[in-house]
């Protein structure tokens, strides 16, 4: 691989090597490296000095002085107040949605994109069992009123016209339909279809929740067919939360 | 030239401000040193290479802050950036890195005197341009610009031990080379005319004297 070269010397040192490199005198069978360095190292030549006229042009042409911070004032508070503006917007969505993942107020794949995001404590875990107890984190059982109350906390200014609230993504048409069947069957005291039923515990989070889901849904999403038109109003508590949380 | 790379802290500050005369006052301290380490990484493109980044450097000069030191690492930091970057590392053989630009055409006693020099320089350079590269990078950047270890080691983002090594290993190669061991024991270092021994192969043809021009 290597060329091998007839070594006449011996090993040249890393101290010898320093002293060298650093142009300090050399011992006497150093002298041809050592004259090799300082023909390397040799005073400039005229010819390597010739081009400082056009270097010195060349620095006046494109010098440019640093700008005084005080002229920039302007640009930058405009640049800071906008800055702010964009992080205070941000702090009030991303607030609002994670209080609502907080709360499981979201629809389950917003609710789920919210965890991951946000890191807001999740309500339980996903795709868990619904039926089985003990695994509801910090959703008390009384699944409608809690949900509702921390929901109509999580967007207090929310105009009774029902503009939809914007951390609430749209939901997939069918979940709609899904839940206007679903509540359609419970108002009038029949058992949904098992399908739906199932679909919509998918959704939103367990089957002891499809009610409070589908109510946020459709006055979240006021398009949506209503839900609650003559049903028993004493069976559960429907839509339209027009005022303040019920307690 | 490693001498004027010191005290150069005043000539820094000044430039950064705009002035011309610090700004040529880096320029005449470094170019030389610039140039010699370019020639030997991009051959022929050195000139070109040392001006962009000169031009480089004077546009940016006002927002660098750090003393002569560091205004050396910078600068060639740059050069290094646009020589390797843009261009391909040239490694020729000694003979092939000589130029015979700085040869006179009249014989004068100076301007062989002047030539010698020149060829003297060019040929170790041309010397050192035939070891691996980390290694010739290290040699030039500590002995030809004058940098220290830390310097050097900032110049090609290596650690302090790493260029040690490099220029003790390159050292070590120069040591063992033929040209070196020929010129250890040969008298003085420039002679007034270039004699066969220490004139590359090359050049001897483009000696004025020797070969008549034509042919």
């Amino acid at each position: 691989m290597r060329t091998p070269r007839p070594r006449t010397s011996r090993r040249l040192t890393a101290r010898e090597a320093e002293q060298l490199l650093t142009g300090q005198p050399a011992a006497p069978d150093r002298r041809g490296l050592s004259r090799l360095l300082t023909a390397a190292a040799a005073p400039a030549r005229p010819d390597e000095l010739a081009g400082e006229r056009a270097a010195v042009d060349g620095f006046r042409r494109v010098y440019r002085p640093e700008v005084p911070r005080r002229r920039r004032i302007g640009p930058a508070l405009r640049r800071t107040a906008l800055v702010k503006a964009t992080a205070g917007a941000a702090v009030v969505f991303l607030g609002g949605a994670a209080l609502a993942a907080q709360t499981g107020a979201l629809p389950e794949p917003a609710q789920q994109s919210a965890h991951d995001l946000l890191g807001a404590p999740a309500p339980r875990h996903r795709g868990g069992d619904d039926a089985g107890g003990g695994d509801h984190g910090s959703t008390p059982p009384g699944a409608v009123p809690a949900a509702q109350g921390p929901a109509g906390t999580a967007t207090p200014d929310r105009p009774p016209t029902g503009a939809p609230p914007s951390p609430t993504p749209a939901p997939p048409p069918d979940l709609a339909q899904l839940c206007h069947a679903y509540l359609e069957a419970q108002s009038h005291h029949q058992a949904p279809d098992p399908e739906v039923r199932e679909r919509l515990a998918a959704a939103a989070g367990g089957s002891h929740k499809i009610t409070p889901f589908c109510v946020k849904l459709s006055h979240a999403h006021p398009s949506t067919p209503p839900s609650d038109g003559d049903g028993d109003p004493g069976h559960r508590p429907k839509g339209r939360p027009t005022g303040p949380p019920p307690h | 030239m490693r001498d004027r790379v010191g005290d150069l802290d005043e000539a820094v500050a000044a430039a950064r401000a705009g002035d011309e005369l610090g700004f040529a006052r880096l320029w005449r301290a470094h170019q030389p040193g610039l140039l010699r380490y370019l020639r030997v990484l991009v051959g022929g493109a050195a000139e070109d290479v040392a001006s962009e980044t000169w031009l480089h450097v004077a546009r940016d000069l006002s927002r660098f802050r750090g003393d002569a030191d560091g205004f050396a690492v910078w600068l060639l930091r740059v050069a290094r950036h646009r020589a390797i970057d843009d261009r391909r590392w040239v490694r020729r053989r000694p003979e092939e890195l000589v130029e015979p630009a700085g040869v006179p055409e009249v014989g004068t006693a100076d301007a062989w005197a002047e030539a010698a020099e020149h060829l003297d320089t060019e040929w170790a350079l041309a010397v050192i341009g035939t070891l691996p590269r980390n290694q010739a990078e290290a040699v030039l950047l500590r002995v030809v610009v004058g940098l220290d270890v830390a310097g050097t080691a900032k110049v090609l983002g290596k650690r302090p031990g790493a260029v040690r090594v490099a220029a003790l290993r390159g050292l070590r190669r120069l040591a063992e080379h033929a040209e070196v061991q020929r010129r250890r024991t040969s008298a003085p270092p420039v002679g007034v005319t270039p004699t066969a021994a220490a004139t590359p192969r090359s050049l001897r043809c483009e000696l004025p004297g020797p070969v008549p021009p034509g042919g």
